[in-house]
């Protein structure tokens, strides 16, 4: 595997069961090119989506994820299947870089894409996070994981792969009573993190 | 370091704060640094509502147009020059058209998010209109189309221009010149209406203003059709949300039905009118009615919210709270800060609020109107604007907001008052303006006109006793003021105005319960009404309505049947179909279905009432309550009650009205502990409220009253009869709940406080016939409470007024002709009788009435049987699923002595009326079988019918007399408590 990109989708999705079935089977080095595999098929299903729906449409992160797992792992057996934690983990990491890619390239155009600053009666009302709220919450994700490298771990399969916390356990190997408290913890620390770092750039 | 996630972790699971803190200082020792840190997670996790449980951001398509200058790249057959503005919906280009004909245009690309192919579709669905408009103040658009990357983009007339309030600030246009800027803006508007297009997003960047000939400034109204397209989305319930928010655009020139989104209201050209209004309040202010820093802040249902419900400050109003900026906006104006304030208050306050309705059917018509409004204030001649939508939010406020009924009847007053004078002013000020234009003299001459109003108000007070003054007597004689200035003809040359006042001074004394009095307004309203508009009209509709519901409340169905009926077809033909303020106009049709026995059909209405406004469920109610499902009809109370509560919070009026829905369905029930304590619910809740007068809470007392008494609470019974009494007798339109409750006290030997209770109601009618001696009701009303104290001779004299005074109709007749019954005059109660026939035309009620009058006396039937015979049968044919009208025919057959079929009439009216009014039959039913040899079961009838009686209708005059008429037949002893002087009214209850 030296090259994990594919062009093909239906290659791609051959190689992701692949190495699926290999990192399952103990191998640490399939695990690691599962993520290019999954990144370009989140990618190419992300702007094929966008071609075929509208001009532009928002597509749900999380929903995303899920279709590109159905589709690489397809039928009824995959909801079942052992291997299906290494994509998602895989797939969680991949969808999170994808993010910030995306925050990044709005944050720039918004501020430096030689558009004027808009009048505030014509700025619309939008549900869409600023793009600065992912980027900060990936720069305090890479502090915690340095420190808590399970609880990011967690953070990371569900909310960007929108595993449920009994889904993150299963996958993570860990009881849904500990998730709980993982997850109680990370988002308290991720939240004092971010805000504190908000607060001090105001001042 | 201790672990700070076992420390945090076993802290958060402690719920009491002081023994988290005893556990955080032992676990945490003497580091400080860690017990601040895991003290901040533990913030942290209190503060950090749904961080990370809301899925992150949505993907989107960075790459778009209002990012990336499009100049030099051609899109069709246009050459895009120069990027000239970009708003909330895309960019503007302007760009060379090379063919068909070579020349610049703007060409607007629209931003992403929406779905190209339904936004040219709509386009081109309006496209022929838009080409059909030719106006020198709107700029055309000529095309649609989709450029390569699927973005749709609009080909317009390219103006040079600058918006409207920008270019007036930068001229320092007067108010006078902003004013005449904006007229042109109406009338484009106008010409694009009566092509049929709605702009939708009217705002100064759609109107930019651009230099003619001479320099003289033209202003241009911009994007005509674009809304539409790209706006008008279809919205799925799935896609509500993000779609709606994509494309709301700004919300402070949106009008409240555009914020409403829902499918039931479409937007028509009157929402355009609002956002003229919206961009009028700012080239006279400065500032939009809703602040722009607020709104964009706001949620996005908050924003929904006040553009729906909160009233805006009136821009006189905003100004004097600018503070600092007064300075600057009057500067702008070349004016000062108190002339600015002075020009504006008054008409333009109006006209301005008038485009501003919440509620589009209060709006200026149309643009043009609203323009020929402007037009009338430059001219100096008086506007049309403000006093009747004044009068309009202070009804709904009177019908919603009953609590506050003495605050409101005294706003009620002071709006009254200011819409006499207002318009009278508008008048007063032209002259005045001509004449010596002294506003001096204008404020002056209004304070006289107030003071004058309020100083005439209160005789009646003065002249009733203690215990028995009622507060809003006062108020009632204070709009009988107004009244008098407008009989006198302070409105002579305003009939429109006129009718206006009328019909809300009849529904504030509706409010108040004076139903009456009411009545005499909304006639002559309806009467202007249709003089002014003619006889097919929203507010002759309205009108029609609003008498017919009065009346039909005062139980004069004969008139309100056809009332509401034409009213209501009137209004279907204006309103759509769906239109919320067909339920109020619905729940009136149903009342009158219900009276009328037209149970399936009140059923149907009520269930479109629901269709309309699922939450209108008390026509519902009250179907069901007649038909005796009365388990259906508590579950839907319940429901009534949860909603009513969590919508309106505990302490509201229409909890209360809820409570006592659902206590009369337990009563009905039999659940008498339960009906009990929701009575006293709603009592205290009147209390707490303070809305301890008005007639709910006069049945309130009363009905706990009966609750008690059924259960052998007989002194607490009596304590709640007193207090509803010493209310009720205040209010000449309720007199027959202090008749009955005069009766009830009667029947336990309280004869002296009955008595004493009717006189004051007798006081309280005869200051009222003072104030209003032409309205006959009041006349008959007084005649009841002279026929309960058995003084026939002043019951004759006040039914003859009543009679002189409405010859045309047969209840004053009817009203007379049951005084002579009871006073022992057959031959006369014949003669009115035989009038009332005249007048009676095909009215079941009317026949009824008068059947019942002859059958009940004996004597009286004696003299004509074959007539009385006629009526009853008449009354029963025309309505034959009336249990009371088959009840009248019983008496009557057993008075002509056919026993057997008198039987069969009477047992038909129990089976109709479910067990209501089961001694009226009942003791007649005893009579006929003892008559018919059938001893036991007669014994047997007349021992139900006195349980039921002194269960139910305890002292009840008319029964009494058929209790004792029964007894006497049977053989037994008489009614030991019942004075024998005592009579009744004669229709049934």
């Amino acid at each position: 595997m030296q090259n994990p990109s594919i062009e093909d989708a239906d290659a791609r999705c051959a190689a992701v069961t692949q190495l699926l079935n290999q990192a399952k089977a103990g191998d640490r080095q399939a695990a690691g090119d599962l993520l290019p595999l999954v990144y370009d098929e989140l990618r190419a299903l992300a702007a094929k989506k966008m071609r075929q729906e509208r001009g532009d449409h928002t597509l749900q992160a999380t929903a995303l994820v899920h279709e590109a797992y159905l589709r690489v792992l397809g039928g009824a057996d995959a909801a079942r299947w052992d291997g299906r934690w290494h994509f998602f983990a895989a797939a969680a990491q991949a969808m999170r870089r994808i993010l910030v890619e995306n925050a990044r390239q709005r944050g720039r155009l918004k501020r430096g894409g030689g558009g004027e600053r808009l009048n505030l009666d014509d700025v619309n009302v939008t549900v869409d996070q600023p793009p600065d709220h992912l980027l900060a919450l990936d720069e305090a994700l890479i502090e915690f994981a340095q420190k808590h490298p399970a609880e990011a771990r967690l953070v990371q399969l569900r909310y960007f792969a929108g595993l449920t916390r009994d889904q993150a356990a299963e996958a993570l190997g860990i009881s849904p009573a500990t998730a709980s408290r993982d997850w109680a913890f990370a988002r308290a620390w991720l939240y004092k993190r971010i805000t504190e770092t908000e607060r001090s750039d105001e001042g | 370091m201790k672990d700070e996630k076992a420390i945090f972790t076993e802290a958060i699971a402690i719920a009491n704060a002081v023994e988290r803190r005893a556990f955080l200082n032992r676990a945490c020792g003497d580091d400080a640094e860690l017990r601040a840190h895991v003290q901040s997670l533990i913030d942290a996790h209190e503060r950090a509502g749904t961080f990370l449980e809301a899925p992150p951001a949505g993907l989107q398509n960075a790459q778009t147009h209002s990012a990336v200058d499009l100049a030099g790249t051609t899109i069709g057959h246009y050459k895009l020059l120069e990027r000239i503005g970009e708003g909330g919906m895309g960019v503007v280009y302007m760009a060379e058209q090379m063919r068909p004909v070579k020349r610049r245009v703007a060409l607007k690309i629209i931003k992403p998010g929406l779905d190209t192919k339904q936004v040219i579709a709509r386009f081109e669905a309006e496209r022929q209109a838009l080409a059909m408009m030719d106006h020198p103040n709107i700029a055309k658009v000529f095309e649609a189309g989709t450029t390569e990357t699927g973005h749709p983009y609009f080909v317009m007339e390219l103006v040079r221009g600058i918006p409207i309030t920008d270019y007036c600030d930068q001229h320092q246009l007067t108010p006078r010149q902003r004013l005449e800027l904006f007229l042109p803006v109406c009338q484009a508007v106008q010409h694009a209406h009566q092509k049929g297009i709605i702009h939708r997003d009217l705002k100064p960047n759609n109107v930019l203003v651009t230099l003619g000939d001479n320099d003289k400034p033209v202003p241009k109204v911009i994007d005509f059709g674009i809304a539409k397209a790209t706006g008008e989305q279809r919205l799925t319930d799935r896609t509500l949300f993000t779609e709606f928010r994509q494309l709301i655009g700004t919300p402070l020139y949106m009008s409240p039905e555009q914020a409403e989104m829902s499918q039931l209201t479409d937007v028509d050209t009157r929402s355009d009118v609002y956002s003229l209004g919206v961009l009028l309040y700012e080239l006279l202010t400065g500032t939009t009615p809703f602040d722009k820093q607020r709104l964009a802040k706001a949620a996005y249902d908050e924003v929904r919210r006040i553009i729906r419900e909160e009233e805006p400050p009136r821009p006189s109003t905003r100004l004097s709270t600018m503070g600092d900026v007064l300075t600057t906006v009057s500067a702008q104006r070349q004016t000062d800060p108190k002339k600015l304030s002075q020009t504006v208050r008054g008409e333009l306050d109006w006209i301005v609020m008038k485009a501003l309705e919440k509620e589009r059917s209060r709006r200026y018509e149309t643009a043009i109107g609203l323009a020929h409004d402007v037009g009338r204030y430059l001219a100096d001649q008086p506007v049309e604007a403000c006093p009747p939508s004044r009068m309009y939010r202070l009804r709904k406020f009177a019908r919603r907001n009953r609590p506050l009924l003495a605050t409101v009847a005294v706003i009620a007053i002071v709006l009254i008052v200011a819409t006499v004078f207002s318009s009278w002013q508008a008048v007063r000020a032209t002259r005045a303006r001509i004449e010596a234009g002294r506003e001096a003299d204008k404020q002056k001459a209004i304070n006289d006109f107030l003071q004058d109003m309020l100083q005439s108000a209160n005789p009646y007070a003065t002249s009733l006793s203690e215990p028995y003054k009622g507060k809003d007597v006062t108020v009632l004689q204070a709009i009988g003021g107004a009244v008098r200035r407008i009989d006198e003809g302070a409105l002579k040359d305003r009939p429109e105005i006129e009718a206006a006042v009328r019909d809300t001074i009849g529904e504030t004394y509706s409010s108040l319960g004076e139903r009456i009095l009411a009545q005499a307004q909304q006639r002559e309203a309806l009467r202007l009404a249709r003089q002014v508009y003619g006889p097919e009209h929203p507010v002759v509709a309205q009108d029609m309505l609003d008498l017919g519901h009065t009346l039909f409340l005062v139980g004069g169905r004969a008139e309100a049947g056809p009332l509401l009926r034409q009213g209501l077809a009137m209004q279907r033909k204006f309103l759509d179909e769906k239109d919320p303020r067909l339920v109020e106009s619905l729940r009136r049709f149903c009342q009158l279905l219900l009276s009328e026995d037209a149970d399936a059909e009140a059923e149907k209405v009520a269930r479109e009432i629901i269709r309309i406004d699922p939450r209108a469920t008390s026509a519902l109610v009250e179907v069901l309550a007649q038909q005796h499902r009365c388990a259906e009809a508590e579950s839907v109370y319940r429901q009534l009650l949860t909603s009513t509560e969590q919508e309106n919070g505990a302490d509201h009026v229409r909890t209360r009205q809820t409570l006592m829905g659902l206590a009369q369905v337990l009563d009905a029930e039999d659940k008498l502990p339960e009906a009990e304590a929701m009575y006293r619910r709603g009592l205290e809740l009147s209390q707490r409220l303070r809305f301890t007068d008005d007639p709910t809470y006069i049945c309130m007392e009363l009905n706990l009253g009966d609750v008690l008494r059924e259960q052998g609470k007989i002194d607490d019974a009596n304590v709640h009869y007193r207090r509803g009494l010493k209310c009720a007798v205040t209010h000449p339109s309720r007199q027959h709940l202090p008749i009955r409750l005069a009766e009830i006290l009667r029947a336990q030997g309280l004869a002296t406080e009955a008595d004493a209770a009717l006189r004051h109601l007798i006081a309280t009618f005869t200051e009222a016939i003072r104030a209003e001696p032409k309205i006959t009701q009041l006349w008959i009303g007084r005649a009841m409470c002279y026929r309960a104290l058995a003084e026939y001779t002043e019951a004759v004299a006040d039914c003859t007024k009543a009679v002189e005074l409405e010859p045309g109709d047969w209840a004053t007749w009817s009203h007379r002709a049951s005084v002579y019954a009871l006073s022992g005059h057959p031959e006369l109660a014949e003669a009115d009788i035989a009038k009332a026939m005249e007048h009676a035309d095909q009215n079941a009620v009317a026949y009824n009435d008068l059947a019942w009058i002859m059958a009940a006396e004996p004597s009286l039937f004696a003299r004509n049987p074959k007539l009385a015979m006629e009526l009853a049968e008449r009354s029963s044919s025309l309505a034959p699923n009336s249990g009371s009208h088959w009840n009248t025919l019983g008496l009557a057959l057993y008075r002509a002595g056919d026993y057997v079929k008198a039987i069969d009439a009477l047992t038909r009216s129990l089976q109709l009326q479910k067990g209501d009014d089961f001694s009226w039959d009942a003791f007649f039913l005893a009579m006929a079988r003892w008559r018919l040899g059938h001893k036991d079961e007669a014994r047997n009838w007349y021992s139900q019918a006195v349980q039921w009686m002194d269960k139910h209708e305890p002292g009840k005059a008319e029964l009494t007399r058929f209790r004792d008429e029964a007894s006497q037949l049977l053989q037994l002893p008489l009614s030991a408590t019942t004075p024998t002087t005592i009579s009744a009214p004669a229709s049934r209850p």
